[in-house]
């Protein structure tokens, strides 16, 4: 720590030289000397320190002279209020579990539902309805083939000849 | 269990809620008080205070005192009144502000002539006067210095504060609180 030589203080103790000599830190030397040497600084500082001390003295007998509190009941209320929310949430997860988990996992006569829920649609698609669709669409290819000109009819692209070669081309892959 | 720097059973201590509030009440009540400068918020700080203390007991490591634990704890909820700015509504009602006058009837009777007690009564006005003026940090930092003894470090543990923090702010009320005793600087 830099010392001073006390001829540096100059008149009293200024506010923060003051200060340091009260906030509990190692006095310096010099402030130490000075305070020595200064009546009226060391006055000052005895003034301060009896006065603040004084206040402390009498702030702690008024806290003392007010009643004291009994929190043992309050504690036994907070225990208990705790106490029935810690089973208020353990019936609550006990509900969930008692009755949450058996609504999401399935029993065995519920899979066998499922089995025959799922197992309608197939039965659905049945032989006969198969047939049916496959008419529909037979039926649909039929009436669209005779409305619907080739694209070499629509572009006027047909040779006098093509159409045949393509028929008898047609013909033999069918024979195939 | 001791605790070290203690000297006594603190896990006993801190099991008896009653006990505890039997041995620092006073103090904690004076330090809140003081700090906020309102007798019932004091009141009603200081009982959550120990109410907290007491559902945090296992948390206490023992390695301050309890007054310093329970000075920590009292510090926090000072804080969150002042960040919850309930604190300013509290300020400026003052209805229950701490009296001085009531005070004076229980000021430390080492002066015999009534002069003296007097001079003690005015000096003590003036300094709590002087305290109204220090915003909370600096009377905080003050009253733990000067009311708990406590150093620069022990302060910014407390309070949770920088050292460097604490000193400004201790330094800033010493100086205003000597300014009110007309200083010399």
């Amino acid at each position: 720590m830099k010392s001073f030589d006390t001829t540096y203080l100059k008149g009293h103790l200024t506010d923060e030289q003051f200060a340091e000599c009260l906030d509990g830190s190692p006095l310096r030397s010099d402030l130490q000397a000075h305070l020595g040497q200064c009546e009226p600084c060391r006055l000052e500082m005895e003034l301060f320190q009896t006065s603040v001390a004084d206040l402390s003295a009498a702030s702690l007998q008024w806290s003392r002279a007010q009643p004291l509190p009994s929190l043992r009941p309050l504690v036994a209320a907070q225990a208990k209020r705790s106490l029935v929310i810690s089973l208020q949430w353990a019936v609550a997860a006990m509900l969930l579990v008692g009755l949450g988990v058996p609504a999401y996992v399935p029993t065995e006569g519920q899979n066998h539902a499922n089995r025959l829920v799922r197992a309608q649609p197939a039965a659905a698609d049945s032989e006969g309805e198969s047939a049916s669709d496959t008419a529909l669409l037979q039926s649909v290819n039929v009436a669209l083939a005779g409305a619907d000109p080739s694209p070499l009819q629509e572009y006027r692209l047909e040779a006098p000849g093509l159409k045949n070669t393509l028929q008898a081309s047609a013909t033999t892959v069918r024979a195939q | 269990m001791m605790y070290p720097g203690t000297g006594v059973s603190v896990v006993t201590e801190l099991d008896d809620i009653d006990a505890l509030v039997a041995q620092y009440w006073p103090r904690v009540l004076r330090y809140v008080s003081y700090s906020i400068n309102d007798a019932d918020l004091a009141q009603s700080i200081t009982q959550d205070c120990f109410l907290k203390a007491f559902r945090g007991r296992a948390s206490f490591r023992g390695d301050c005192a309890v007054s310093t634990w329970l000075i920590s704890i009292a510090n926090n909820l000072i804080r969150d009144q002042v960040r919850l700015k309930k604190f300013q509504f509290w300020r400026k009602a003052q209805a229950t502000a701490l009296d001085v006058a009531e005070m004076a009837s229980v000021l430390p009777s080492g002066e015999s002539s009534p002069e003296s007690r007097l001079m003690v009564n005015e000096r003590t006005e003036q300094v709590k006067a002087a305290l109204d003026d220090l915003s909370v940090n600096q009377r905080r930092v003050f009253l733990l210095r000067f009311f708990e003894g406590m150093d620069l470090e022990e302060i910014a543990q407390t309070t949770g504060m920088p050292v460097n923090t604490v000193k400004t702010h201790l330094h800033r009320g010493i100086s205003t609180i000597r300014a009110k005793f007309g200083g010399k600087a």
